[in-house]
């Protein structure tokens, strides 16, 4: 295993908030507010959060779709956040990006062979024949009938057009690929057919995943180590078993208790998170979770608690952490 | 009928007993527009008094189109209630004319649905949405009509209700927002409660909540009710029992723990084992092949023999019965 494959340090995406007068001071909303994480080559790291805790901004900073504000991201120990626009497209062909909506994310009047056979012509891989081998060899790769070519999205399933997604990924033969809520979309049967492919995948071209999702079910499935999000910032990373079997932080702790049991027999009584996240405008000392905690302290309101490493690879940002 | 032998042999639980709504052969066709569409095809199901039943499935089964139709809100329009039987304490819903469909509808049942922004009107405050219940329902006029909506968003769990009173439903969060909805349909104390999908536009911690919020009130209040969801996390968490739904028909009901670990229907055993967990991380998961059959070109037999790994001759021949098979338990295959 070949170390650090994608580096990403103090990484923050500011954008700013529209329709306020010239004469107030500019507000932005940290999307991504400072995030560091490395991930190996041939591991999938889970990131999981709820909504608008930033993690498809993190997925679309990866890919470079957007510009950090502040901070860098390492890719194979050169720097891709401040690259040309030229540099950049030789990296795309390294990390590709699956898409959560797969009715929204494939072009309704391309047909799914045109739809897999643009990143080939994109950058020059395949021509003539040689496309069309390609083509065939990606339709069976992920599962679905070559003859189906000519087909447009809406004449396939919503499990079939996320694998033309994954298809249409995979045509560069990329190293990492950054899945944002890829099977989030999807009923059950076709959610569990998904996540059988990108196993499938990752063991036969030895692929690398960043995998985002708010479902812990699904999160715990696919990972080897899972990354929490919290209004911003990772608040704990660890092994996936670690994670699931001895969490660290109180948000960690109250997201697996607030997950549905397995079973109506564990049903529990849960510690259940008071408040709701604070909107943008909340106070910004101290740690961001204050509000919520169950334990907080007068020293959670003045410094925020950065990132520590508490031995085997088990990361946590909570003052209190040893006091649990 | 079924119904009838399995259900008096159904023991303790819950020890309510008392049948507040009773569904035979439901039969929906919506309109398409190349043709009619069996969205529903002969569904029968019993809801006891304060017992809370869940209907699961995948897109497409016909689960929101059964509690559309038992509400009485499917139009004219888009699409048609065959002759059939929906008995809520001793009427015939399906019988009923529209005016005394809506003195029930909102009073007795009431329903609250996935996406609760799109089910309030953005242009008028809570406090009005909430009070037009009270104020249609009761006959209350507008000042104690609001008390009444003060006191329900308080009972929801809602912080500071006179202030949120005079909010839009844009400045509340999600949550707060499906606990609005959660007011307006408890607001005159009905006897069953269709919730459809009330938490899958949620994240998880508010999912939490606002399960834990129904449980509660549902105890409270002794209102039966009936979620709808795909998520079997969610019928592990609420339901007491549980119908399994496929391509517009029951394949399974049962009680939960039934469900759970002895579930019969081939289609049942799929849904559980597709569910991932890192308890089995990594594991490939045992899935069912292919995709539910288009319901207006469904296979002859039983429809889910395409999928089903141990179809036999007869599955394509002939539509299996949806029978008891002992102490309650039903099932829809011929194999059992």
């Amino acid at each position: 295993m070949q170390a650090n494959m994608l580096e990403v340090k103090n990484l923050k995406k500011y954008f700013p908030v529209k329709g306020l007068g010239f004469l107030r001071a500019k507000a932005f909303i940290k999307a991504v507010d400072g995030v560091d994480f490395t991930l190996d080559a041939g591991e999938t790291l889970g990131l999981v959060g709820e909504s608008g805790c930033g993690k498809s901004t993190l997925a679309r900073l990866i890919t470079g779709l957007i510009r950090p504000t502040e901070g860098h991201i390492y890719f194979e120990g050169s720097n891709i956040s401040d690259m040309t626009r030229s540099g950049l497209r030789r990296v795309r062909r390294d990390i590709q990006l699956v898409f959560q909506d797969p009715y929204a994310s494939l072009n309704p009047r391309m047909t799914a062979g045109d739809i897999i056979g643009e990143p080939l012509k994109i950058h020059r891989l395949a021509r003539d024949q040689d496309r069309e081998d390609r083509l065939r060899e990606l339709f069976e790769l992920v599962g679905l009938e070559p003859r189906h070519m000519g087909r447009y999205p809406h004449q396939f399933s919503g499990g079939q057009r996320q694998r033309i997604g994954i298809a249409r990924a995979l045509a560069v033969s990329p190293r990492l690929i950054v899945c944002d809520e890829p099977v989030s979309a999807l009923d059950v049967s076709a959610q569990a057919q998904i996540i059988n492919l990108m196993l499938d995948l990752k063991q036969r071209l030895g692929l690398t995943y960043l995998f985002i999702a708010h479902h812990l079910g699904v999160i715990g499935h696919i990972s080897d180590r899972v990354a929490v999000m919290y209004m911003g910032r990772i608040v704990e990373i660890a092994y996936r078993d670690r994670l699931f079997d001895s969490p660290m932080h109180p948000y960690t702790k109250a997201l697996l208790s607030a997950a549905p049991a397995d079973h109506p027999k564990q049903r529990k009584e849960r510690s259940i998170l008071a408040e709701e996240v604070p909107g943008p405008g909340h106070s910004e000392v101290g740690c961001r979770y204050k509000n919520r905690c169950p334990r907080a302290v007068p020293l959670c309101g003045e410094t925020e608690p950065a990132l520590v490493d508490l031995g085997e690879g088990h990361f946590c940002a909570c003052h209190l952490r040893y006091e649990w | 009928m079924p119904w009838t032998q399995g259900k008096a042999a159904v023991k303790g639980g819950e020890g309510m007993g008392e049948t507040i709504l009773t569904v035979r052969g439901l039969k929906t066709y919506l309109y398409a527009k190349d043709g009619m569409v069996p969205a529903v095809d002969g569904l029968d199901l019993q809801l006891e008094r304060g017992e809370t039943l869940c209907i699961v499935g995948e897109s497409g089964c016909g689960k929101s189109t059964a509690a559309l139709s038992i509400m009485g809100l499917i139009p004219a329009s888009e699409g048609r209630i065959e002759q059939c039987e929906i008995i809520f304490k001793g009427r015939n819903l399906a019988n009923l004319s529209r005016e005394e469909m809506r003195g029930i509808r909102g009073r007795e049942i009431s329903m609250i649905f996935q996406e609760p922004m799109t089910s309030l009107n953005p242009v008028l405050t809570i406090g009005r949405q909430v009070s037009e219940v009270f104020m249609a329902h009761r006959g209350l006029n507008r000042n104690e009509a609001m008390k009444e909506t003060i006191q329900m968003l308080s009972l929801v769990g809602i912080p500071e209700p006179e202030r949120r009173v005079r909010e839009y439903p844009h400045q509340l969060s999600g949550g707060m927002r499906q606990r609005v909805m959660i007011a307006m349909a408890l607001s005159c104390r009905p006897d069953v409660l269709i919730a459809d999908e009330p938490t899958s536009a949620l994240d998880v911690t508010v999912q939490a909540q606002i399960l834990q919020l129904i449980k509660e009130l549902k105890d409270r209040l002794g209102t039966a009710v009936i979620l709808i969801t795909h998520d079997l996390g969610v019928v592990a968490e609420a339901a007491q029992r549980v119908l399994v739904m496929y391509a517009g028909r029951a394949v399974e009901y049962c009680d939960v723990n039934g469900l759970f670990d002895n579930p019969r229907h081939p289609y049942t055993r799929g849904l559980l084992a597709s569910v991932p967990g890192h308890r089995n991380h990594g594991q490939r998961l045992d899935v069912m092949d292919g995709s539910a059959p288009n319901l207006r070109d469904l296979p002859g037999g039983c429809r889910f023999y395409p999928r089903c790994r141990y179809a036999r001759g007869m599955c394509r021949t002939s539509e299996p019965e949806f029978v008891d098979i002992g102490e309650g338990h039903l099932c829809a295959c011929h194999l059992i």
